[in-house]
């Protein structure tokens, strides 16, 4: 109510002017550049710090091997607010150097120097393959670049990269495991609710879209009760050893049923593992385990199985980096049945935007 | 067409059509002789030509009375027996569909006038006129004489020769391929240098932007060919100063990335199931006969169509449903003919038979004016979904008053046509300050302070809890359905806003809209 400095303008107000825009400088920022720089979007990075399973992770990793960091030096690829710097650091690292190449890096520079370790982390704002660092070599590189199916804004490059460059030979990479898993699932009502929606959208025909909503894999929540038959592991990677190029690949499947049921999708997810720990540690984005923000990713296949218990679903997958944008993935998927009720044999395409 | 001789009746038919056309235009709906077939018959009378049937695929010279059998052959013959290169023509002038079928029309009338259809030349007989008849001279001109719709109304009774001479040519009219946006990318990247990205919401690719930059520096001048997100329509190579260049560059560009984002579906679903917004238009437009019915329609911005959907079931005689994003006036125009309600462009096209309504049209409502045929003015409702967060993000008013000022009858209605922005007070609680105060031990309360700090100008879309709302709601703006302006307005909080709770961080509600200037 009260406005004692006069400083509220109404539009009543003869001093008013509406085309004074001095409000609004230059370097504000359009909407085009809210969609575009949304790492830049602290909603994002609330979400990934509210992840328990993902931070606690990796915060125990870091404090519970305090050995791992004495007297050594840490990069940080893609350190976003800095808490992965911060623990480091607070473990007891000689120094930290954290690479971020949002606007977010000057969010993170000003938390280190509130909390007191400006002497011990450097930020730099800049992409990974641009900077310089002003050290030759690191000892560890610490990450949280997984992104949904793994694989998806595809930033384990820039990690490979980093590696490549600067890690000392027996440098430490963490993680430096992970493993993309697969499983089939019944998932009638939200099919429905997802693809077949747009059978009779109000009474119209806006089926032509199936085809392609069908090509979108879906980031979701599934409950493990829906799973209906083993989970089969895809494809293991090596972070510390592997080449760039091994991230792409292709793998056969053999899902084999637990039960009599429908197969409405199959459901990639993966986990990550640090085993220079002293005890190994890690953490799953599986169904069957504890929700994180990646949940997992649904893949809807264009026919409804009908499955037998004891039956087999055998395929491939075919996974790669789209080739006009890396960050981008492209996934084929082959997939047959041979059972009792149901015959099918079958490819897809899929892309993740 | 029963008669012995089939020659006599054309050519006959074809001296009375002379009778009409030699006066002025304004007597053309007048049927003075009952044998002449108006242009109302030709129209009944077309829907028992059956595409297929051989009988029908049987093609008339335009200068002369023979006949043929394939439109090859007839084009052979008229590029060398009448000077007439029907092919040529077409590639040198660059006419698409409708740009040859009206060629064709036109040449047919000026010969029904015995006149040469590149100089003007009137010869008294036909036999004169082919013997007038000469090299193609000064071929521009007759792009501004083609320039008229009625061109686009076959002009000879059963003219096979307009729905075959498209036939090598792979689906134009094919809305159905989807539109392979790589390649149309690669395209584009061929031009310019520019990568146009889309749906990038959660990547730190920053390439776009950087390239932009990076042109900036560029002195002198610079060379840009404007290639079509509005369907190729504006092929121009520029030679200018770079500045201005570098600004539709950046239009163009941000333009590439708001329609793109547009072109993903899961965005339209999400639309489409918010029941309260599409209830909400379903119930106008199926509830208000006496608005739709007969009524032509206008749909800014169609998405997947479901508004002109809409308006097509609630009576509607015509609906021109306009989309800028390629990707998604493909899908309208697919799911508009998937449901009986498509309307081809071109009035009794005889291979797509439709009796629908709804016309897809491809492009920014305000660069329209070429590919629609509309006239200004003459649209009875105007609808549009425009809204976006805080009513005005996205900016696309401007289009909807555009469309409003050039397009719709005065007196014509707009759906919605008021729109209201309120504003309230919230407490901390609706605010991650308190989570960021301590996160895992650290204090990370800068974030929290710029959060807060750059909430004018960051607008942040959440969802805020009841109970976090502690001040009254005021009335911010109401926009009425003849706002003749958008305009810059930092809105303030006025001195309504009673709250119980002295800390208000989210009462600075800033929206800002862009003056016309």
């Amino acid at each position: 109510m009260s406005d004692p400095d006069g400083h509220d303008k109404s539009i009543d107000d003869p001093a008013f002017d509406p085309d004074d825009v001095s409000i609004v400088q230059d370097d504000d920022k359009t909407s085009a550049d809210y969609y575009f720089d949304s790492y830049s979007h602290f909603g994002i990075h609330e979400e990934m710090l509210k992840d328990v399973v993902r931070t606690k992770t990796y915060q125990n990793v870091i404090y519970q091997n305090k050995f791992l960091f004495k007297n050594k030096v840490v990069l940080d690829v893609g350190a976003g607010t800095g808490i992965l710097s911060l623990f480091c650091a607070k473990a007891g690292a000689e120094h930290v150097y954290a690479v971020e190449c949002s606007q977010m890096a000057d969010m993170a520079k000003e938390i280190v120097e509130a909390n007191g370790y400006s002497n011990v982390i450097t930020v730099l704002k800049g992409k990974v393959e641009e900077i310089e660092l002003p050290v030759s070599k690191v000892d560890i590189i610490i990450s949280e670049w997984m992104g949904y199916f793994l694989l998806f804004e595809n930033m384990l490059n820039t990690v490979l990269y980093a590696r490549d460059k600067w890690l000392v030979e027996d440098g430490v990479v963490l993680p430096d495991k992970t493993s993309l898993y697969l499983t089939a699932i019944e998932d009638a009502e939200y099919k429905d609710d997802k693809i077949e929606f747009w059978n009779n959208v109000y009474g119209f025909d806006m089926s032509c879209i199936k085809k392609q909503a069908l090509m979108e894999p879906l980031v979701d929540t599934v409950d493990q009760n829906q799973i209906v038959t083993n989970c089969q592991l895809l494809k293991t990677m090596d972070i510390s050893k592997m080449a760039p190029g091994d991230a792409s690949f292709s793998a056969p499947f053999k899902l084999v049923a637990e039960r009599d049921d429908y197969i409405h999708a199959l459901v990639a997810y993966f986990d990550v593992s640090f085993t220079k720990c002293h005890k190994l540690t890690g953490f799953s984005t599986g169904p069957r385990s504890r929700a994180t923000h990646w949940k997992q990713t649904v893949l809807y296949l264009d026919d409804v199985l009908t499955i037998c218990e004891g039956e087999t679903l055998v395929g491939n997958m075919t996974v790669a980096q789209n080739k006009k944008n890396p960050r981008d993935v492209d996934i084929m998927l082959k997939y047959s049945l041979n059972g009792r009720r149901c015959v099918v044999s079958r490819i897809q395409h899929y892309k993740m935007r | 067409m029963a008669s012995n001789d089939p020659q006599y009746q054309e050519s006959r038919r074809i001296e009375l059509m002379d009778h009409e056309f030699g006066v002025e235009k304004e007597l053309e709906e007048e049927s003075e002789d009952e044998d002449v077939e108006g242009w109302d018959d030709w129209e009944a009378e077309n829907d028992d030509v059956d595409e297929g049937e051989s009988s029908d695929t049987d093609f008339l010279c335009f200068f002369c009375h023979s006949r043929y059998g394939s439109c090859d052959a007839l084009f052979d013959h008229c590029s060398l027996s009448h000077h007439f290169d029907f092919r040529g023509i077409r590639t040198e002038l660059g006419l698409d569909f409708y740009g040859a079928f009206k060629l064709i029309n036109y040449v047919r009338s000026q010969v029904a006038e015995h006149r040469c259809w590149n100089c003007g030349f009137a010869c008294q007989s036909n036999q004169d006129l082919q013997n007038h008849l000469h090299e193609t001279v000064n071929i521009e001109a007759i792009n501004a004489l083609l320039d008229d719709e009625r061109y686009l109304k076959p002009f000879m009774k059963d003219d096979s020769l307009l729905y075959n001479f498209g036939e090598d040519e792979e689906g134009e009219d094919d809305y159905a391929a989807p539109i392979d946006k790589e390649e149309l990318i690669r395209d584009l990247k061929s031009y310019e240098d520019i990568s146009i990205d889309d749906d990038h919401t959660d990547t730190c690719d920053k390439s776009g932007m950087k390239v932009l930059s990076a042109s900036k520096d560029k002195n002198g001048v610079s060379s840009v060919e404007h290639a079509g997100s509005t369907g190729g329509k504006l092929k121009e190579t520029h030679l200018r100063a770079s500045f201005p260049t570098v600004i539709a560059k950046e239009i163009k560009n941000v333009n590439d990335n708001y329609f793109g984002a547009y072109s993903s579906f899961g965005i339209h679903r999400e639309m489409i199931s918010d029941k309260v917004r599409t209830d909400a238009y379903r119930q106008v437009i199926l509830k208000n006969p006496s608005l739709l019915k007969n009524a032509v329609v206008m749909d800014v911005g169609c998405g997947t169509g479901i508004l002109s959907l809409f308006a097509a079931r609630a009576g509607a005689s015509r609906v021109i449903a306009i989309e800028a994003s390629e990707k998604m006036a493909a899908v309208a125009t697919q799911i508009a003919m998937d449901n009986g309600l498509w309307q081809s462009k071109i009035p009794n096209e005889g291979f797509n038979q439709s009796t629908g309504v709804i016309e897809v049209v491809q492009g920014m409502v305000e660069e329209l004016d070429k590919s629609l045929q509309v006239q200004p003015q003459s649209v009875d409702v105007l609808v549009s979904e425009w809204m976006g967060y805080c009513l005005l993000y996205e900016s696309m008013l401007s289009s909807v008053l555009f469309a409003r000022d050039r397009w719709l009858k005065p007196g014509g209605a707009i759906l919605p046509d008021t729109a209201t922005i309120f504003v309230a007070g919230f407490g901390r609680g609706g605010t991650s300050l308190p989570f960021w105060e301590n996160v895992y031990g650290f204090n990370m309360s800068c974030i929290g302070k710029e959060l807060v700090g750059d909430a004018a100008q960051t607008p942040i879309v959440d969802i805020v809890d009841n109970h976090d709302i502690v001040t009254s709601s005021a009335v911010l703006q109401v926009l009425q359905r003849n706002a003749s302006r958008v305009v810059y307005i930092p809105l303030h909080t006025k001195n309504a806003l009673v709250t119980n709770n002295p800390y208000l961080p989210g009462a600075n509600c800033h929206c800002v809209r862009k003056t016309d200037r």
